[in-house]
């Protein structure tokens, strides 16, 4: 952990107001803040509204027991989340950008696990390099090698940085709802 | 799901992949519009006036008393999250109130948090025994103190949970932002707890007030196990993370 002293403590002036007058300002503030939080609430209604693409193809991927299918990885949910884990088959780590996203995943998982859906990584590496590095990282979501498999590309996304699809599945076909990529 | 409610569920047409496409670009330039929305709002609260702490508090923590100075960890920011677990919350003594544990299930780890010169602390009326026992079965890792005055009361968490945020500057402690009702469902993410902070994310694109700190974007990261071995980022990771944003911009020009 690193210590104050090694980061940088530049002086910063800042005008500095009585109680009142700084509950005043943040009145003020609060007013922009929930237009803000409505702001989200729209965009989340945008996003459940777009069409949905049906997934033609069977994709195969490598787990924890051996061979699974894009069906296997719901874990009998109706919904999927999958986060493109950067991770090259020659790697000897997984990219630190992407191990600082999967710091963020499990806490929040398990209350999405009883909600119907299924949050996971899959990353390109054999799966025995995914399941050295999540010991050592202390991660427990489901992860999956698509080492082999089209799933990337077919899903464009075998040359970006970061990416998070999200199909759904309807009875016994599956659609993808929607993708999100870097910011 | 309940196959009643699926069958009641109006869904979206389904489309072709190119039509998928073209609705996803179109929904993609409101996403980013809302993320750079997001951005003027914290450089907003970056902006708001700082209110001195003259009152002095003390806490329980687990090695006895300490004061809002100690709870900085020495680094310069400090977030102060007021949980509900005391006698009279939902779920006492075994839990802490239910909004507040999901809440506490989406702090990520703190490493990175740390690495920005900033300190998560939650902070509750029960005894420290109470709190340690509540930790342990949750598998919780953030510090957590014991209020013993009224801070909650001055700082407008007695009655409802909010964060409040602090900067200090040597001894001199500062309210600089208060986050509280719908506020705090977004919080859990390193970024949401930079972006409530008077300093932000200390990144060069962000739009500060002048001689913040500020350091190359993305570059400070790192393994979350690896920040006390190296201090400052490390070559090759500036390189390939170059790289991979000039990869991007070419794939989506």
């Amino acid at each position: 952990m690193p210590t104050a002293e090694a980061v940088d403590h530049k002086v910063v002036s800042h005008k500095v107001v009585p109680h009142q007058e700084w509950v005043k300002a943040r009145t003020e503030l609060l007013a922009r803040e929930k237009e803000f939080t409505h702001a989200r609430e729209a965009m989340a209604q945008k996003l459940r509204e777009l069409p949905w693409e049906k997934v033609e193809k069977e994709y195969v991927f490598e787990g924890e027991n051996g061979k699974v299918t894009l069906d296997d990885l719901f874990a009998g949910r109706s919904q999927l989340i999958v986060y493109h884990f950067m991770f090259g088959p020659e790697w000897t780590e997984g990219c630190p950008g992407c191990s600082f996203m999967a710091d963020h995943i499990d806490g929040p998982n398990e209350h999405l696990r009883h909600h119907d859906v299924t949050l996971m990584c899959i990353s390109h590496a054999p799966y025995s390099k995914l399941a050295a590095y999540k010991k050592r990282m202390g991660w427990h979501f489901p992860w999956v090698s698509s080492e082999g498999s089209d799933f990337n590309s077919h899903r464009r996304e075998a040359t970006l940085t970061t990416t998070t699809a999200c199909p759904l599945r309807r009875k016994s076909s599956i659609s993808v709802s929607f993708l999100t990529t870097t910011r | 799901m309940d196959k009643n409610k699926e069958t009641q569920m109006k869904t979206p047409p389904i489309v072709l992949p190119q039509e998928w496409e073209a609705a996803r670009e179109q929904l993609l330039v409101k996403e980013k519009a809302f993320t750079r929305s997001r951005d003027a709002l914290a450089a907003e609260r970056r902006r708001m006036p700082w209110m001195a702490v003259e009152k002095q508090y003390a806490f329980d923590g687990p090695k006895g008393k300490v004061s809002l100075l100690d709870l900085f960890e020495g680094r310069r920011q400090l977030i102060v999250y007021r949980a509900f677990f005391e006698p009279g919350v939902f779920g006492w003594p075994d839990h802490a109130c239910r909004g507040c544990s999901l809440g506490a299930d989406q702090v990520a780890h703190l490493a990175h948090l740390n690495a920005r010169d900033t300190t998560l602390a939650y902070a509750s009326p029960a005894p420290q025994k109470d709190i340690e026992r509540l930790k342990a079965r949750m598998g919780w890792k953030m510090p957590w103190y014991t209020i013993t005055d009224s801070f909650d009361a001055d700082f407008g968490v007695n009655e409802w949970h909010g964060h409040n945020a602090f900067i200090r500057d040597g001894d001199k402690i500062f309210r600089t932002y208060f986050i509280n009702n719908r506020g705090d469902e977004a919080m859990g993410s390193v970024w949401s707890y930079l972006d409530l902070t008077a300093l932000g994310r200390q990144e060069v694109w962000e739009d500060s007030p002048e001689g913040y700190p500020q350091t190359p974007t993305y570059k400070w990261w790192n393994w979350h196990d690896n920040y006390a071995a190296e201090a400052s980022p490390d070559p090759k990771w500036v390189q390939v993370s170059d790289a991979g944003e000039a990869a991007f911009r070419k794939g989506n020009a």
